[in-house]
């Protein structure tokens, strides 16, 4: 194994701490995203303006763009081991 | 100026101290010793400082008795009650507790230090504590090079506390040897002169070492060594009690009017403390003497029965003050008034909150909020609109539909005292406190700085906006009027969202969920839907309005967006992963865009 990876092998390990709170953290935010996406589809479905229900269906599409993001970091992260 | 001659001063006795005799050059080396070894306690214990502070401190200080357990636990554990007093300081300074708790912590404080006494002469001076401290130190010299940051502090712990002991040890041997030389009982005088002359000698000694542990540490080997007397030792003990406060009055000194509040009454309760020890103190050492039988303390051993006296009329203390806590607070709010130019200046930032990475955080974030609730007077004003109604849940379109009253106020007088000067001094303690914090903090820390500067922007957008907005909400036309009221509630909306994560629990907060209120000011505005095209063409709103129109969709639009922002920082998560992990979540400007633009296609 070349010096690099010996370095690389060594500061992973070292920060695994690190990388294990962050993924602690990203998993508690997605558990929050999937309530919240829940909450605002059966407001969508109480909804009974069409405004209020243009507006409640643009913040469901940035929940679930932002949820998707954050599962596909958590698996690139897992990934990664 | 005092402390200017005082340095010399102190330089100069102790010059002809060691001239005169070598043996004070022993004690005053185990002194420093003793003081350095604090030093090293305060620095491992700063290893321990992050996230889980914060959270601890809330936990534990929300009722008064818990403050005082805290103090008492903290002051255990750091031996010094003026380390604890001046984080203390420095944590009310931040805004992270209340007064009241603060006060509970100092009293606490004045518990635990009486731990010290026992541990000197319970322990201290009956084992050979050198043995003890040199492992102590060679274990914790060799954590203290280690890279792991716990690993670290574990070794500052151990370092600082091998030389707490080494310095008793030399403290010790030093008094042992200035027997033979000086004999300290000559000096000793009998009766209330001799009280009052000690005590204050306990108060100087304390000023000058700024550690009412080491005094206590100074007497008890004294009296071991008989240099003073019993009653000369009591006094000196209750002299240190009072002299401690001058470490928490000199760590207020560069703190704002709260901490100046906790430093006097830790003033207030140590001379009340001190005044009833001195009033009683027939009765406090007949008290020890039953105590110390009862304990089986024998009759002669005075280092042990000073120990005993010390935690009593610490005791009593706090028994007596605290049924009084409620006076003290209001009489503390009375005597030391916030300033009346407080809103125009920083309320927490000062040289106290730079102790700790999370307090010097905490009171950034603290004085951000400042800005943006003087800043939200223009913002709100600016928009012909009260805060209380933002604040409140009425329906705001039927708000400002019906509402179209010009509020007059100058907001460049409002500017120039309540955001400029305020938002110049944020930057000014940015700029140097970022060389004192690690990486990731710092990230957190510009993060604030960014949202400063957003806040600022705002303020000038809105400036930018409000001739047209008082003019057209004002207008007979009904369809300009409908566009800035629109733009009135869009910017109101996301000022009510802000307010109410701001009232929220810390744990219930979504500030990523602000983001969609950056798609519905890119997806709804006039110019984006194509209602500002079709109102000229048909000729309902001049080419005139359609220009001021546009340019302020465009202010309000960089508006909504930098308020957002503000939003994330102000009350996004404050441990440094889950704020990561908030930033990986939250989307970029490309990915609201593409949001955008599949409503646009489903449309």
């Amino acid at each position: 194994m070349k010096t690099k990876n010996i370095v690389k092998a060594l500061r992973d390990i070292l920060d695994l701490d690190n990388r294990k709170k962050k993924k602690n953290a990203l998993e508690k935010i997605l558990k929050k995203l999937k309530k919240n996406e829940s909450a605002l589809k059966k407001k969508i479905g109480d909804a009974k303006g069409g405004k209020q229900k243009k507006s409640l269906l643009a913040q469901l599409k940035v929940t679930r763009a932002q949820r998707k993001k954050g599962e596909s970091s958590l698996a690139r992260s897992a990934a990664k081991g | 100026m005092l402390r200017r001659i005082l340095l010399p001063v102190i330089f100069v006795i102790l010059a002809y101290g060691f001239w005169v005799s070598p043996n004070v050059k022993e004690i005053a080396a185990g002194i420093a010793i003793f003081l350095f070894g604090m030093l090293f306690l305060e620095e491992g214990f700063r290893s321990f400082t992050g996230g889980m502070l914060e959270r601890l401190l809330k936990r534990t200080t929300d009722r008064l008795w818990k403050a005082i357990s805290f103090g008492v636990v903290a002051t255990t554990i750091m031996q010094s009650s003026s380390l604890v007093s001046v984080i203390t300081i420095s944590f009310l300074s931040a805004g992270l507790i209340w007064l009241n708790s603060g006060i509970g912590i100092i009293f606490g404080a004045n518990l635990g230090t009486t731990t010290g006494a026992w541990l000197v002469a319970g322990f201290g001076l009956k084992v050979k504590i050198s043995a003890y401290a040199m492992p102590m130190l060679v274990f914790g010299i060799i954590l203290v090079f280690q890279k792991v940051k716990n690993l670290k502090g574990i070794g500052y712990v151990l370092a600082g506390l091998g030389f707490l002991f080494l310095g008793i040890h030399y403290m010790k041997e030093g008094f042992e040897a200035f027997r033979d030389t000086i004999d300290l009982a000559a000096y000793a005088m009998p009766g209330f002169a001799g009280l009052i002359v000690f005590t204050l000698i306990g108060m100087a000694a304390t000023v000058i070492m700024q550690s009412s542990h080491a005094t206590l540490v100074l007497i008890i080997t004294a009296l071991a060594a008989g240099q003073i007397t019993y009653e000369n030792a009591l006094a000196l003990a209750i002299g240190a009690n009072v002299g401690t406060t001058i470490t928490a009055i000199i760590g207020s000194m560069s703190s704002n009017y709260q901490g100046k509040r906790l430093a006097a009454a830790h003033l207030i309760f140590n001379v009340v403390t001190g005044a009833i020890a001195i009033a009683l103190i027939s009765q406090l050492v007949w008290m020890v003497d039953v105590i110390s039988a009862r304990v089986g303390i024998a009759a002669d051993d005075y280092t042990l029965k000073l120990a005993v006296f010390h935690t009593v009329f610490n005791v009593i203390g706090v028994a007596v003050m605290v049924p009084l806590v409620p006076w003290l607070v209001t009489f503390l709010q009375r005597a030391i008034p916030k300033s009346l130019d407080e809103m125009t200046q920083p309320k927490y930032l000062n040289e106290s909150a730079c102790d700790f990475p999370e307090t010097l955080l905490g009171a950034v974030r603290q004085e951000t909020l400042h800005l943006y609730d003087n800043a939200l007077e223009i913002l709100a004003h600016g928009l012909n609109l009260r805060r209380s109604v933002i604040f409140s849940e009425q329906d705001l379109e039927a708000h400002v539909a019906a509402n179209r009253v010009v509020i007059d106020f100058d907001l460049d007088r409002v500017y120039t005292y309540k955001v400029k000067s305020l938002y110049a001094a944020i930057l000014d303690f940015v700029s140097t406190a970022q060389t004192q914090l690690p990486p990731d903090y710092a990230d957190v820390l510009f993060e604030l700085r960014d949202a400063c500067h957003g806040i600022a922007i705002c303020v000038k957008d809105i400036k930018l906006m409000r001739d047209n907005v008082s003019t057209y909400i004002a207008s007979d036309n009904q369809d300009i009027r409908d566009q800035y009221n629109a733009i009135r509630v869009e910017l109101a909306s996301i000022m009510r969202r802000i307010h109410v994560l701001g009232e929220s629990d810390e744990e219930d907060r979504d500030v990523l969920a602000l983001d969609s209120f950056k798609v519905a000011a890119d997806e709804d505005n006039a110019v984006a839907t194509g209602a500002m095209d079709k109102l000229i063409r048909e000729g309902r709103i001049t080419a005139t309005m359609g220009t001021s129109l546009m340019n302020d969709l465009g202010y309000a639009r960089d508006v909504v967006w930098r308020l957002a922002e503000v939003g994330k920082a102000l009350f996004g998560a404050h441990d440094v992963a889950s704020k990561e992990a908030e930033r990986t979540i939250a989307l970029t400007e490309e990915e609201l865009e593409e949001i955008r633009l599949s409503t646009e296609e489903a449309a």
